[in-house]
């Protein structure tokens, strides 16, 4: 109080000379309210000499606003210009300079003040400036702390921006849900402007497809004070429907009556449409699964079925009450084969997959099928995996098919190897054939063109003997050419089963002494032919040609392979309704591996080496003796010998 | 395989023939009426002649009457053609005695092999004779002038 006695000293003292009384008790009273006013009130006042040091004088605010102690600011003025905001010092003290210099007595002013805490306050301060004579001599602030204010509108202006920039529609309406404010995507979105829609319900953005139920249990909803988040269709200015998802807050007074509504719209036309394609898709799918002409089949991570087709039920026979929820292995697969079905799905289920594996599966009438299954691991929609989809045919009838198609295969395979292996036999048999003929006739042409050729050169120098001893040996090897081509060509015919058996009464021992000179004859005088009859008198009922021709050959045979050993035995007895033969050589023999083949036409025993033959005559003599009835047996001894018994019979 | 070997060149008949009283040919075949028609021919042409059946009897004929050239069959029992014309090659009598073959067989496998055992002349079945004759005075005019 005294320094305010101080301050106004120099009015004292000019009052002084007047009524210094009455001065005196004015000012005690005002000086008295001043103090009333600046203890009284919430701000901090501070009192600065302009003239004398530029002291200051701070109210108890200095502490209660800005938390400084017992005045320890300082006790000048510059103290208080310190702890403003750097940002905000020079403005405030150009402004300050400003009002003194053109005598004005007021400025207020907004700036940040430094507490003792050293966070900066915003404060409103108020300055009244008192001037002697146009010189300022005192100045008095004001100081309001609005920190909470600034910030609050702060807070609000971020606010108002995020309502107005975002892409949803924000509608606030007041107590009476009239609508105060709308923000810019409302306007863009529903066509409306602000001013149209100022003081009308959010009723206008409904349309005939509203749900009203929808509508009825917002207002329930405001009524008991919750907030909401309700779909519904909202209709454009031009009637256009959009789908928007209503947030909606309302605010009550301390009455606990409503005060205002914050709405937050978020336009669900994309999500509805998405949604809405997703659900066709999900149908279409689901019928396509349901309705597809393969099983499919879906089993859980515990390997139960949840999902069974129509063509599943169809081909097992088991419907989905029957399936869903059970194990699958545990009634489709035989018991001895689960474990490996099992071991199937657990492989599916550690995402791998399952391609066109066989299943042996059985009924629910008993029947066992054959399904063709590929299997892929199920996921959600995070990706684990929840299950197995199974997809599969039947091909029991395929399969079957299939085995019976290998069967024929194998059957013409073996049809077409033995066709082959015949094929491959007739071709050697011609190759044979063909070496037999090539050799066999180009020795005697080669005699024939020699014995010509001689008498031709020589005929001069010849004597008629040595002539007719050539033409003997042309005529010998044309005969010998001919018999060759004969057993060719009869053991052609009688591949033609066309030849005739002409049977009359033969003299079996006149037959086999013509034999024996035959055969004699033909291989000059290198071997003897001994025949033995047990009889002197037999005649049969046969075929003398084929009979000539089975005894010339084997006879023939039995001189030919028996060099060096110059006797062949013919010995003929009586038997059991006919005539027994046996031919016995004391030849080179045939060896065991060879006999059973002696019979093929053109097979030669491996040891004929270049004795000459055609490997026919055995094989015309089997002819012969079946077309009459006859068997014949043959018995050989490798360097020892062979013995062929005939038996013709007599019919 | 022709009637004549491509490894041999046949003279022109020209001149009167060299004198080949006495010189020995010996024919080898086991087809008796063949080998003794060759004979009969070769005789008419004057020369001495030894006749064998089988490879055996012609190593043994061979070595007794030392021939200046030999005929010979290629299959035969006992010993075949290749055997004998290797065994007249390896000796130490006459290794040098041209040799002609004469077969059936056509192959040209088997002529090559005969070559190969150290014929000097393949002739295949039926042959001409007059080609036969001239051969073997070719041959042998070769060996003199060996």
């Amino acid at each position: 109080m005294n320094q305010v006695k101080h301050i106004s000293s120099k009015q004292l003292e000019l009052e002084r000379n007047a009524t210094i009384l009455s001065l005196e008790k004015k000012l005690e009273e005002a000086n008295q309210k001043f103090e009333i006013l600046t203890r009284t009130t919430n701000e901090a006042i501070r009192d600065c000499d302009l003239q004398n040091n530029h002291s200051v004088v701070w109210n108890h605010g200095l502490t209660t606003l800005f938390g400084y102690k017992n005045h320890s600011i300082g006790n000048t003025c510059e103290t208080w210009a310190d702890k403003i905001h750097p940002a905000d010092k020079e403005d405030v003290l150009r402004e300050l300079n400003e009002t003194q210099r053109s005598i004005k007595i007021n400025w207020n002013g907004i700036y940040r003040f430094k507490c003792a805490s050293n966070v900066y306050k915003y404060i409103y301060d108020r300055v009244y400036i008192v001037y002697d004579q146009d010189k300022p001599i005192r100045m008095i602030g004001t100081m309001q702390d609005i920190d909470d204010r600034m910030i609050a509108m702060a807070e609000n202006e971020r606010l108002s921006l995020v309502a107005s920039k975002t892409d949803n529609l924000v509608i606030i309406t007041d107590g009476e849900e009239k609508i105060e404010w709308v923000n810019d995507a409302f306007v863009k979105r529903t066509g409306y402007t602000l001013q149209e829609v100022m003081g009308k319900t959010t009723r206008i953005l409904q349309g005939p497809d509203t749900d009203n139920a929808a509508m009825e249990r917002i207002s329930q909803r405001i009524q008991n004070h919750e907030s909401i988040d309700e779909e519904v269709l909202n209709y454009t200015k031009s009637g256009k429907p959009f789908w928007v998802k209503n947030t909606i807050n309302p605010v009550f007074d301390d009455a606990n009556k409503l005060a205002r509504c914050v709405v937050v719209q978020t336009d669900m036309t994309a999500h509805k449409e998405y949604q809405s394609k997703i659900t066709t898709i999900a149908r279409d799918l689901s019928d396509l699964i349901e309705n597809a002409n393969a099983i499919i089949l879906g089993i859980d991570a515990n390997g139960l079925v949840n999902e069974w087709n129509t063509h599943a039920i169809i081909t097992t026979g088991y419907e989905k009450s029957d399936v869903f929820g059970k194990e699958l292995a545990s009634f489709i697969v035989e018991p001895g084969k689960r474990h490996k079905a099992k071991q199937k799905i657990e492989f599916v289920l550690k995402d791998n997959h399952l391609t066109h594996e066989e299943f042996e599966i059985t009924k629910k009438n008993g029947k066992n099928n054959i399904l063709l299954l590929s299997a892929t691991p199920r996921r959600n929609s995070v990706g684990e995996i929840v299950g197995i989809i199974a997809v599969g045919q039947d091909i029991t009838e395929l399969t079957e098919h299939r085995k019976s198609l290998e069967e024929k295969v194998l059957l013409r395979t073996e049809e077409l190897n033995i066709a082959l292996a015949r094929e491959k036999e007739l071709s050697t048999v011609k190759t044979r054939f063909a070496s037999m003929v090539s050799h066999e006739f180009r020795t005697p042409l080669s005699t024939i063109r020699l014995s010509v050729n001689h008498i031709k050169r020589y005929k001069n120098r010849l004597t008629p003997e040595s002539i007719d001893t050539k033409i003997d040996t042309v005529l010998q090897q044309v005969d010998h050419m001919s018999h060759l081509l004969e057993d060719v060509l009869t053991l052609g015919k009688t591949h033609d089963v066309t030849i005739r058996v002409d049977k009359s009464t033969v003299d079996i021992v006149a037959f086999c002494h013509k034999i024996k000179g035959e055969v004699e004859g033909y291989f000059g005088k290198s071997h003897v032919v001994k025949c033995t009859l047990s009889f002197t008198e037999k005649e049969i009922q046969t075929d003398e040609g084929l009979l000539r021709n089975i005894f010339i050959n084997l006879i023939g045979n039995g001189v030919k392979f028996s060099p060096g050993k110059p006797t062949v035995f013919l010995n003929v007895t009586e038997s059991n309704g006919g005539i027994r033969f046996d031919i016995k050589d004391e030849g080179i023999g045939v060896a065991g591996d060879d006999l059973e083949r002696i019979f093929e036409p053109f097979d030669r025993g491996s040891n004929a080496g270049a004795i000459p033959g055609t490997g026919l005559g055995l094989s015309i003599v089997k002819k012969a003796i079946d077309l009459l009835g006859g068997t014949i047996t043959v018995s050989s001894k490798l360097h020892e010998g062979s013995v062929f018994s005939v038996f013709i019979p007599n019919a | 395989m022709k009637d004549q070997c491509s490894l041999f060149l046949y003279p022109t008949l020209k001149g009167e023939r060299l004198s080949l009283n006495m010189t020995r040919i010996l024919i080898v075949d086991d087809t008796k009426v063949l080998a003794d028609n060759i004979a009969d021919t070769l005789k008419m042409e004057g020369y001495s002649i030894s006749v064998a059946y089988n490879g055996i009897e012609a190593t043994l004929l061979f070595k007794r009457d030392r021939p200046a050239l030999i005929i010979t069959d290629l299959e035969m029992p006992e010993m075949n053609g290749y055997d004998f014309i290797r065994f007249v090659r390896s000796g130490n009598i006459e290794p040098l005695t041209p040799i002609i073959i004469i077969t059936a067989d056509t192959n040209d496998e088997t002529a090559s092999k005969g070559i190969a055992a150290g014929a000097d002349l393949f002739l295949t079945k039926p042959f001409d004779d007059e080609n036969l004759i001239l051969s073997i005075i070719n041959l042998l005019e070769n060996v003199q002038h060996r």
